[in-house]
């Protein structure tokens, strides 16, 4: 399949790097859910704050993908709070890496005429379209991408197993001696 | 008295006879056995203090609080990532309690190659002592070793490979396996619950948020600490400067070069960042039909010995452990997305982690940016990429001959294994930059220690060549790769580089 990084040769490649280059760690960006944890504060549930609607709507179709919710036990990401989390965690980057998560996102989303000469936006591809989109974002021989693609990656799943729900279905008792969060909490 | 970022409502301006900058293995060590000669020390550490009753055991909210970075911290390619400690107590909060002393020959190495004195087995052992009961250390009893751990020893019995129970330094141990988020039970024996409050109870002042900027000298002295006070959320708020007559940078071999870098100090061999080894690592899983639950109970009570010999060759090898991870941790480092990527998951609780530890000849660097920010560079030599395949080969035997039905090798895009296939497939695949991403969590030799000042940093007593007035006391000083995990190495040269300024004060401030 050609494919081409024009467009997203335009974004500033070293703030993108530097905001991408958690996604080569185990842990990604579980910084996000850290500030808060550090100020020892709870945060309440207020709903979104840093992804619009319609870019929650394509992360929330980038997290099903990812995660594969089918199994039994695994709750569907729609029930879970894994975007609020995500949305929580991106409230905690400086205004200009939150403006290069939604650029990425607008380029995920409307890059299948780019990348793949597909004339559909990313949500309106079908589950198996979507999974080839993603493995050509995971496979481009352009690190940018790769990175984008592992940014990605790791915020759904930490997202989505960041949540107790999804604990039981992989078998995780959770903490051995259960404590209050010190983050918001992560149940539905 | 320790006191929080918080705390400090101003900026600081102390005076000390000693200010060490770092809590981890070396800097609690080398603070508390000053303070309790009598000094007057100032420690300063840029990371918060947190205590058993913030240890959630949720990974999103502990690795960030206690990992340098937030738990993010790469190679300038990306290809490895470095996990260090940067709260009170530094790694030794998050570490997995192995306990290992120096090897006999590592330390014969250094004697021969850096000419390293005073330093044999023998003469280290009175320090190794004072560790080691300080720690608690002891061996691990059969009955606690976890059926992950139990998994691997079984398959290296099979194949005929040497491997032990490990020595570790925990205390009345729950085992919940939760030691890598931080012990909640106070059982792990880190420097946060031993050396740290013996520090502090024998008058030494730690100040916690207090990241180090420079270390100022003048005359070919070294005569204050400066840096910041910052809030929890890492910002700066206030100034912080402490003048002393001797300064110990124990800030860990990242951070420790960085200090020294950006203050222009203690590096006429040009060497300071250099050297940089990182016993790098890779990872690789076995899924078996049978209950594992790998995080119950002691993370790593066993680990391999048969591929290291360093009486025959002091410079090379691996080590082969175990190793488990938690939820979001597993999920982010398994390779693949979607249906794939969840049914490894779903056999998350049937799964043994192993990992290659190599002893490394290969070297990075540690440089500072133009905002005075460590990059740090690395690349594995050849021979040890063959290594690396050779270790992963051998891992994925162990875990079949314990019964794994299949093995994944951490490759992008994902090498399943199952038994009976053919392991060269992981000789054509290879070990490539970022493919598969390989792993850190012992960065050490960048301020490397000898007595040739044209190629040392530090003296055999961890004494700048410099700066008569300024020691290393941490992973840096490590002429070579140590080939095991440095704890117990880190914490006896810390104690050892005490008593030598303690017996020698006179002269070092002079």
């Amino acid at each position: 399949m050609a494919e081409t990084d024009g467009i997203f040769g335009s974004l500033s490649r070293r703030s993108f790097l530097r905001y991408t280059a958690v996604s080569a760690g185990l842990l990604s960006l579980s910084r996000l859910r850290a500030l808060p944890a550090l100020a020892a504060e709870s945060v309440p549930a207020v709903g979104l704050q840093v992804l619009a609607p319609h870019q929650a709507e394509v992360f929330t179709a980038i997290v099903e993908r990812m995660v594969f919710t089918g199994a039994a036990g695994m709750p569907a990401v729609r029930d879970t709070r894994a975007i609020e989390t995500i949305d929580q965690g991106l409230l905690q980057l400086d205004a200009s890496l939150q403006s290069q998560v939604q650029w990425l996102l607008a380029i995920f989303q409307w890059g299948p005429p780019l990348f793949q000469l597909k004339l559909k936006t990313f949500t309106g591809m079908t589950p198996d379209e979507r999974d080839a989109y993603l493995r050509s974002w995971a496979t481009s021989r352009h690190q940018t991408r790769r990175l984008a693609f592992r940014a990605l990656k790791n915020l759904s799943m930490l997202g989505y197993y960041s949540q107790d729900a999804t604990w039981k279905g992989i078998h995780y008792d959770g903490p051995w001696a259960p404590m209050e969060r010190k983050v918001l909490s992560a149940e539905a | 008295m320790i006191t929080t970022g918080a705390q400090i409502t101003g900026d600081l301006h102390l005076t000390a006879e000693v200010c060490v900058i770092g809590t981890g293995a070396g800097g609690a060590v080398v603070a508390k056995e000053l303070a309790a000669a009598g000094r007057d020390v100032v420690v300063l550490e840029q990371g918060g203090y947190y205590t058993k009753d913030e240890f959630t055991q949720r990974e999103d909210e502990m690795m960030p609080l206690l990992f340098e970075d937030m738990g993010q911290r790469v190679t300038t390619d990306q290809s490895i990532l470095i996990l260090q400690g940067r709260s009170v107590g530094g790694s030794t909060v998050h570490n997995l309690c192995y306990c290992f002393r120096t090897p006999q020959p590592i330390l014969e190495k250094w004697r021969r190659d850096d000419g390293v004195r005073d330093m044999s087995y023998e003469q280290l052992a009175p320090s190794f002592e004072r560790v080691e009961r300080m720690l608690k250390v002891k061996a691990i009893e059969p009955h606690e070793v976890n059926t992950l751990n139990n998994k691997i020893r079984e398959g290296c019995e099979k194949l005929g490979y040497h491997g032990l129970i490990a020595r570790h330094n925990r205390e009345n141990c729950t085992t919940s396996g939760f030691c890598i988020l931080g012990c909640p039970f106070d059982a792990k024996q880190s420097m946060l619950i031993t050396y740290v409050p013996a520090a502090s109870a024998a008058g030494a002042r730690l100040y916690a948020n207090c990241p180090v900027e420079k270390v100022r000298a003048a005359d070919s002295r070294v005569r204050s600490v400066e840096g910041r006070v910052v809030d929890a959320l890492g910002r700066p708020r206030h100034a912080i400067r402490v003048d002393a007559q001797v300064v110990i940078v124990a800030a860990g071999a990242v951070n420790s070069p960085q200090i020294l870098l950006n203050s222009g100090i203690a590096n006429s061999s040009g060497q300071v960042g250099h050297n940089l080894h990182l016993h790098p690592s890779v990872l690789l899983s076995g899924v078996y039909d049978e209950d594992i639950y790998g995080y119950r109970g002691i993370p790593q009570s066993y680990y391999v010995d048969h591929f290291i010999d360093l009486e025959k060759d002091p410079s090379s090898g691996y080590l082969i452990m175990p190793i488990y991870g938690f939820p979001v941790m597993t999920a982010a480092n398994l390779p693949g997305f979607g249906r794939e990527h969840s049914e490894v998951m779903q056999s998350y609780h049937r799964m043994v982690g192993i990992l290659v530890l190599m002893h490394d000849a290969s070297a990075g660097t540690v440089r500072v940016d133009r905002s005075g920010k460590p990059q740090i560079s690395y690349q594995v030599n050849a021979k040890e990429q063959a290594l690396f395949v050779d270790g992963m080969k051998h891992c994925a035997e162990i875990l079949f001959a314990s019964g794994a039905t299949k093995v994944l090798v951490p490759y992008e895009p994902p090498l399943w294994l199952r038994p009976g296939d053919d392991l060269r497939a992981i000789d054509r695949r290879g070990l490539r930059p970022n493919n598969p991403l390989l792993v850190s969590t012992h960065p050490q030799s960048t301020c490397k220690m000898g007595e040739d000042p044209r190629r040392a940093v530090v003296n055999s007593w961890c004494q700048s060549h410099d700066l008569k007035n300024l020691f290393v006391c941490d992973m840096s000083v490590f002429p070579s790769s140590l080939g095991a995990p440095p704890q117990i190495s880190t914490a006896a040269i810390a104690d050892r580089t005490a008593h030598y300024i303690k017996d020698n004060w006179s002269q070092i401030v002079a």
